[in-house]
């Protein structure tokens, strides 16, 4: 991730490291304007680190993320483990600080951040350890969020955002305000995002929701656009609020999803 | 709407199985974990309210199929709805009288009545709709051969028609009609007929009330039609040979067989000059014998003797010269067993001190009454011993024994004479004052079922009282039938003093004696039996009351006890070779010894070839005894039994009723009460009947063909609709 991302404290320096000759190209706001009155000379500062780059990794960890569907070989909440870890690696390897959360309700499990190389066995730790057993309420736990972290920096939500999606956007804008950039990563099974179920099936809702008997044929068009419209408005929320929104599928690799998206940071800087 | 297969109504209720598949498969539904709840639950509330309709459209449709298809196999009938394509099925019973009288002829074109019944009963058959299913049965006394189940085939019902012969039987139309009624009434169709076609004759209608009432019964599912052929009362001249039998008890060699021929005029003028001709086995016995004149429903008997050339079984016939409307009684055929000479063993319980004043001496004299210098010719011989004598007799040489006053048997004795019986010898048996009664009715009666009776208390308690007379009239039983001619003489004039009280139990069980045979040959003034028969194995026992000699009755010195002893005698003969003449349509019977079971006869009917005889084989008729039994006698004359091993040739002759004869046609109230149950039409030729069987309505159609066809639709459909509503949505 090294070079791939912007700081949210551009242009300060935070630890002077020496200095070295101008030469063309160089950004002349680095340029050291004592040095150059002193002694007509051209020098550049350089610093100890570019940025002060910190993560906050939000994990949903309800039971509808423990959804696993027929063509899957993981679950949602397995999926959701795995780019967490992925990017908590990507993080620390370019010295950044990572936070993570994992929430159902409320804020089950945070692991402060940090940049210590033992920072990702803990991260880790932390995902395999954990258990889901309670219901979402991701709207409250990005409040919350909002309100405890100090220190601005990327927040990155991993979740299936099965939630009331104004709530979810009226937190997304919560944590907008309080400074930081937030990455919305949707991950979805595609049996929800294809419904390929066919004949008579009794839907057990998790997280103590209701069951349903239907046949599938007959209302998978309906189906389908409500759970398109309801990542269009999602999607188009998070735009508004000047945030990325990605939808995951847990059946695609990981490799294609994450790369995805870090190309597109990449290009967009 | 009447159903044809009401049966299969209850098939209706199989709509319920669309709606159990459709609960059943309510609870076969996958289960799936599901997060994305919120959007399934706006899906399934939005998509609800069609699902259901789709779900009761498609649930409808199935009930209504099946609901269809089980009422189209119930066949309903309507007659709202007509066409060619729709079925009218018609079932047919036809009921075809092919007794003796059916030989009548027309008087056109030579055609007999059972000719012109054919000809209609074809033309019946050709005018009824296609598909209709028909049943031809032949009726005289019992139902006859044919099609008595419906049948599709038409050819087989023509056939069944062609095929029905003129028989010799006598008439009794209900059983018939019962069979080819039951035949029709339960069977699937929208119209059924039962059509009856006989030649109207009253004596066909013997049980004629309960025709009426087995037609009434009919109406109710099916239209009776009583088809009448022939033309009453231009039946041409009838003689028929109404009687012929044997007046002899035994017929011997070389003594004249005297034979009583009676002869009827059933037609309508007065037969002059009458003359009936005997044959004895196929050859003319002497000149016709001259009858005279017969006014028109009268007869004649005359008494006429025949000669037998041998021993064995002969033919006796008596014809008419012929030529008149009913062929078939101008004939008349007997057979008679002759003999050579025939032999009496006279058991005598009291010998006495001078022949006059022996037990058995009426009873000799009565058999053997000749001088002793001519006994020897006489075809009865009879030999007499005391029953001490009895065990070194052999039985074997003796047709009959009589046991006159014998006190008791020894056991050996009781089982020798009973075993005698049983092979087909006969007994008489006469009390007097030395029989020891217990004997008799324990070991004789009880044990051994030897004698049909048992022998009670003596009887009347005044012997100087009137005492008793035999019956002066009445006589049922053949062998006494004679003295119901008042020329014969009388049994009345004698009188007894004492006799022993003759037993009868209700119900025999032990013994060889055959349950019921016990018969009583004659009675007492008072209705107490005097002679008692009975049958045991193969043989026959008479049981008198009262003594064989003048110490209680006066008989044996009456006119009467010769013909009597005589005709006993002659009874236990004909019992060894009895039953030889039955009436047409009378099974002939024939018992044999135990080891013949098994054994092969080939019968062959009257004016059959060789060719044509059927195997049959002797039965165990159990207790010891063996038989044939030989049903198959639609025709009247004579039939040949062939026995092998050892060979034998059993004769035996079957007689027309004469009734069959008489052209008495019924009566026009009986008419009118048939016309209240039934259409009564006389047959005319072809177009006759089509003002009956054409004019009724139809009865409607089947309209399983149209309902078939919408349950075909609605499950297309059904189809349809099931794909379009099963498409993604």
């Amino acid at each position: 991730m090294a070079g791939d991302h912007k700081s949210p404290y551009r242009g300060f320096a935070i630890e002077f490291a020496q200095h070295r000759e101008y030469s063309p190209g160089d950004d002349v706001r680095h340029l050291d304007w004592k040095v150059l009155g002193r002694t007509e000379r051209y020098y550049i500062k350089q610093y100890e680190q570019e940025t002060n780059y910190i993560a906050h990794i939000l994990i949903d960890g309800s039971e509808s993320m423990l959804y696993k569907g027929s063509s899957a070989e993981i679950s949602k909440l397995e999926y959701a483990k795995s780019v967490a870890a992925c990017l908590s690696y990507l993080v620390l390897h370019q010295r950044d600080s990572v936070s993570l959360t994992l929430f159902d309700e409320d804020i089950r499990q945070h692991l402060p951040r940090s940049d210590a190389r033992n920072q990702l066995f803990r991260v880790l730790e932390t995902l395999t350890g954990f258990e889901p057993e309670g219901e979402t309420a991701l709207p409250h736990v990005l409040h919350e969020m909002a309100r405890r972290v100090q220190r601005k920096g990327i927040v990155i939500i991993i979740s299936d955002f099965f939630d009331e999606e104004s709530d979810v956007i009226e937190g997304i804008q919560h944590l907008r305000f309080a400074g930081h950039e937030v990455l919305g990563l949707q991950v979805l099974d595609n049996d929800e995002i294809e419904f390929p179920f066919t004949g008579l099936v009794e839907f057990e809702g998790l997280e103590n929701l209701e069951n349903f008997k239907t046949r599938p044929s007959e209302i998978k068009k309906t189906y389908l656009t409500e759970m398109e419209g309801f990542r269009e408005r999602l999607r188009s929320g998070f735009e508004r609020s000047e945030c990325h929104f990605v939808t995951m599928d847990t059946s695609k690799p990981l490799d294609d999803a994450l790369g995805g998206y870090l190309t597109f940071r990449k290009e967009t800087g | 709407m009447p159903l044809l297969n009401t049966i299969m109504i209850w098939g209706t209720a199989a709509v319920a199985i669309p709606i159990i598949i459709h609960l059943m498969n309510r609870r076969r539904f996958r289960k799936v974990p599901w997060a994305a709840i919120r959007f399934l639950k706006i899906s399934v509330e939005r998509n609800q309210r069609r699902m259901k309709i789709e779900e009761w459209i498609l649930l409808l449709l199935r009930c209504a199929i099946v609901a269809l298809i089980a009422f189209a196999l119930a066949r309903p009938v309507s007659d709202l709805i007509s066409g060619r394509w729709l079925a009218s099925q018609t079932v047919a019973g036809v009921v075809i009288d092919h007794s003796g009288s059916m030989a009548t002829a027309t008087g056109v074109g030579g055609k007999t009545k059972l000719d012109t019944a054919r000809e209609a009963a074809t033309g019946i058959l050709s005018g009824l709709p296609n598909g209709s299913a028909t049943s031809v049965v032949s009726a005289a006394d019992t139902p006859g051969e044919g099609v008595l189940e419906p049948t599709l085939d038409s050819s087989r019902a023509d056939r069944a028609v062609e095929e029905i012969r003129q028989t010799y039987r006598t008439t009794d139309l209900l059983p018939a009609i019962d069979g080819a009624a039951d035949a029709i009434e339960n069977r699937a169709a929208t119209r059924r007929e039962l059509i009856i076609i006989t030649d109207g004759q009253s004596a066909g209608w013997k049980q004629f009330d309960a025709i009426i009432r087995r037609l009434e019964t009919a109406k109710t599912k099916a239209r009776p039609v009583i088809v009448l052929v022939g033309e009453p009362g231009v039946e041409g001249d009838n003689l028929a040979v109404t009687r012929l039998a044997q007046n002899t008890p035994v017929a011997a060699i070389g003594q004249p067989l005297r034979l009583s021929v009676e002869v009827t005029n059933f037609g309508p003028l007065e037969a002059d000059n009458v003359t009936v001709q005997l044959s004895v086995d196929g050859a003319e016995a002497g000149e016709p014998v001259d009858i005279g004149d017969i006014p028109p429903g009268e007869s004649r008997a005359v008494t006429t003797f025949a000669a037998l050339p041998g021993e064995g079984h002969h033919r006796i016939a008596a014809t008419l010269p012929g030529g008149d409307s009913l062929p078939l009684d101008d004939t008349r055929v007997i057979v008679v067993r002759a003999v050579k000479r025939s032999r009496a063993l006279l058991v005598d319980g009291e010998p006495g001190r001078v022949p006059s004043e022996s037990e058995t001496f009426f009873l000799h004299n009565a058999l053997v009454p000749v001088p002793p210098d001519r006994a020897e010719d006489f075809y009865i011989a009879a030999d007499v011993v005391t029953p001490s004598a009895l065990p070194g007799t052999d039985l074997d040489d003796y047709d009959a024994i009589f046991l006159a006053n014998v006190s008791e048997l020894t056991r050996s004795s009781a089982q020798q004479i009973a075993d005698f019986v049983g092979a087909g010898g006969g007994l008489a048996v006469f009390p007097g004052k030395n029989v020891n009664r217990s004997f008799y009715n324990v070991e004789l009666h009880s044990e051994l079922g030897l004698l049909p009776a048992g022998f009670g208390d003596a009887y009347p308690e005044d012997s100087n009282g009137p005492g008793l007379t035999l019956q002066a009239g009445g006589y049922d039983h053949p062998l006494v039938a004679l003295w119901n001619d008042p020329g014969a003489g009388t049994l009345a004039s004698a009188r007894t003093r004492r006799a022993l009280r003759l037993e009868i139990p209700k119900s025999e069980t032990g013994g060889q004696t055959a349950p019921g045979t016990a018969k009583v040959v004659l009675r007492y003034n008072d209705g107490s039996p005097a002679v008692v028969e009975g049958e045991f194995g193969l043989g026959r026992v008479f049981q008198f009351s009262s003594s064989a000699d003048t110490e209680w009755t006066d008989l044996p010195v009456r006119l009467g006890f010769l013909p009597l002893i005589h005709r006993v005698f002659g009874g236990v003969l004909q019992r060894k070779g009895g039953g030889l003449n039955v009436q047409v349509g009378s099974p002939f019977v024939r018992r044999f010894p135990s080891e013949f079971i098994q054994r092969e006869a080939m019968v062959y009917a009257a004016g059959t070839a060789v060719s044509e005889g059927t195997l049959i084989k002797v039965q165990d008729l159990g207790g010891g005894a063996a038989g044939i039994e030989y049903a198959n006698t639609d025709l009247a004359g004579t039939y040949e039994v062939s026995l092998t091993d050892p060979p034998e040739v059993i004769s035996f002759a079957t007689q027309m009723d004469p009734a069959e004869s008489d052209p008495e046609p019924l009566s026009e109230p009986q008419l009118e009460r048939l016309r209240s149950v039934a259409d009564v039409v006389r047959w005319e030729g072809p177009g006759s009947l089509a003002a009956v069987l054409g004019n009724e309505g139809s009865g409607g159609s089947e309209i399983w063909l149209p309902l078939i066809v919408i349950a075909g639709l609605l499950a297309l459909l059904e189809l349809f609709l099931a794909q379009r509503f099963s498409r993604v949505k």
